[in-house]
């Protein structure tokens, strides 16, 4: 019985889906802060940085297309397949993030109903990165409800990263006297990541336990050819190391946070090309 | 309307690729890519291990799982069964590639032929004119040969006539008859694809 691993999709595709991810996940603390905390202390990051993101992101599939001018046929047939409604929901974020970042350049905002819709676009996208993957039953890796669910915790938890990132100073700062949200985006964190973590090992055990090719998934990830990048980035620096700064308080301190902000982002990046690389087909044959 | 399929009798097939060269000179597929394979396993313990052959192409699916992620329209399933990409709507995502799971769909690169050092042949030439590159190709059960009353190139090649061709609304169909008179199965059914290639068994 052979397996095959699919090899089409790869770098690109990882980028995107990691860039997307981030963008979106971005947009949903930033703005949630915003409308759940009452503080707009992340709102230029969201509204400046989150579009850019995904704009990026969705340059990068666009590179990845062997036809790359016939895309817009995509967006025309949006009931079709997941990426024509992939494609919709990240041009529509894109809108309206675009929208929100040149009227708060120019020192106006829209009504918050502008916030609810693109939150809920953001969700969608982040989610829709998952879905793409998750809903090919050709690869049973893949095929998983919860594989969407992980990419959006990880997609906020990245977006989480890339705000500790952030210099104090500069267009984007959290604020004048500092990062007053600091405290709660780490805890908020510390959720996300044993969230994550959680996801993450079921997943690999129904993996496991499954057919011929999810096992066989697994096992490229656990101990096959992708294993050292999948216990270092995604294990380790995806999960335990920031998690450790946050629960240690070091994540408070600008070193740590800079650490921490690195490790989610790498570990991310780490957990898009591990689920894409390992993607095995059903065995033909029998 | 008829509904295009092929019954692949496994206790003929002999292995020897007749097929696939049948249709890499039929359509002058590109390099590496094969619209028409066996797969070869070895089965059994020496001393009484042997090969087993597997000859695979498009199943030309009821239920097109790379119809339903083609997120442009560029593949569609004609009336009588057969599943075409159009080469002019194509964008080369890939998508239908990782979704059909008979993994019989190939991203056209188009090399250089094959054989590089020399350019392409005129075969080449001519052949490589009707392969898009940037796209995605697969088998088409030689439609431009059945609209002329003609079988498929590697049904036709198969010096064990292996392969038979036919409709299989027909019942009176030489493929319809055989699958009436000998168990078949067809590949991964559980998937709810309804493939129109049937095995029968060794
Ligand atoms: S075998 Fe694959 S390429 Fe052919 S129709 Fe079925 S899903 Fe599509
Ligand atoms: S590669 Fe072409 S045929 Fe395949 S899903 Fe994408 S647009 Fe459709």
């Amino acid at each position: 019985m052979t397996l095959t691993v699919q090899t089409t999709w790869g770098h690109l595709v990882a980028w995107y889906l990691f860039l997307a991810g981030m963008g979106a996940g971005l947009y949903i603390i930033a703005i949630g802060a915003k409308i759940w905390r009452g503080s707009t202390a992340y709102e230029k990051a969201g509204y400046y940085l989150s579009p850019a993101l995904v704009i990026l992101g969705s340059f990068l599939l666009l590179l990845d297309l062997g036809q790359p001018l016939r895309a817009a046929l995509a967006i025309l047939r949006p009931h079709s397949s997941m990426i024509s409604v992939g494609t919709l929901i990240l041009s529509l974020f894109i809108a309206v993030g675009l929208l929100q970042g040149y009227l708060l350049y120019r020192g106006r905002r829209l009504a918050a109903f502008w916030d609810w819709a693109g939150l809920l676009l953001a969700v969608g996208a982040a989610t829709y990165t998952g879905l793409l993957l998750g809903v090919v039953k050709a690869i049973p890796f893949w095929n998983n409800p919860l594989l969407p669910v992980l990419f959006l915790v990880s997609a906020v938890s990245s977006g989480a990263g890339l705000l500790m990132l952030l210099p104090a100073r500069g267009p984007l700062a959290a604020g004048e006297g500092g990062d007053i949200l600091l405290p709660q985006l780490l805890r908020l964190d510390t959720g996300l990541i044993i969230v994550k973590a959680g996801l993450l090992a079921t997943l690999i055990l129904i993996a496991k336990t499954g057919g011929l090719a999810a096992a066989a998934s697994a096992a490229i990830l656990l101990s096959g050819f992708f294993a050292l990048p999948f216990w270092g980035l995604v294990v380790v620096a995806g999960l335990v190391i920031p998690l450790a700064l946050e629960l240690r308080g070091q994540a408070h301190a600008p070193r740590g946070r800079l650490a921490a902000g690195l490790c989610l982002l790498a570990g991310a990046l780490a957990l898009r090309y591990s689920v894409v690389v390992a993607g095995v087909w059903l065995p033909l044959g029998g | 309307m008829p509904r295009y399929g092929m019954v692949i009798d496994l206790k003929r097939c002999v292995g020897c690729y007749a097929c696939v060269m049948a249709c890499k000179a039929e359509n002058v597929t590109p390099a590496n890519v094969f619209w028409n394979k066996v797969l070869v396993e070895e089965k059994g313990a020496y001393p009484n291990a042997r090969l087993t052959f597997l000859p695979v192409l498009c199943n030309h699916c009821d239920n097109p799982p790379c119809e339903t992620v083609c997120p442009t329209g560029a593949t569609y399933r004609r009336p009588d069964g057969i599943v075409a990409v159009n080469q002019d709507k194509c964008m080369g995502c890939g998508y239908c590639v990782v979704a059909c799971p008979y993994q019989q769909r190939t991203f056209n690169h188009k090399t250089a032929g094959y054989f590089p050092a020399r350019g392409l042949t005129p075969l080449e030439e001519q052949g490589y004119k009707s392969h898009t590159r940037g796209t995605v190709t697969k088998c088409t059960l030689c439609v431009h040969r059945i609209s002329q009353g003609r079988q498929p190139a590697c049904v036709v090649a198969c010096p064990a006539r292996a392969r038979i061709f036919g409709d299989l609304s027909d019942p009176g169909s030489e493929p319809s008859r055989l699958l009436g008179r000998r168990p078949a199965h067809r590949l991964l059914t559980g998937l709810n694809t309804g493939p129109a290639v049937y095995y029968i068994p060794e």
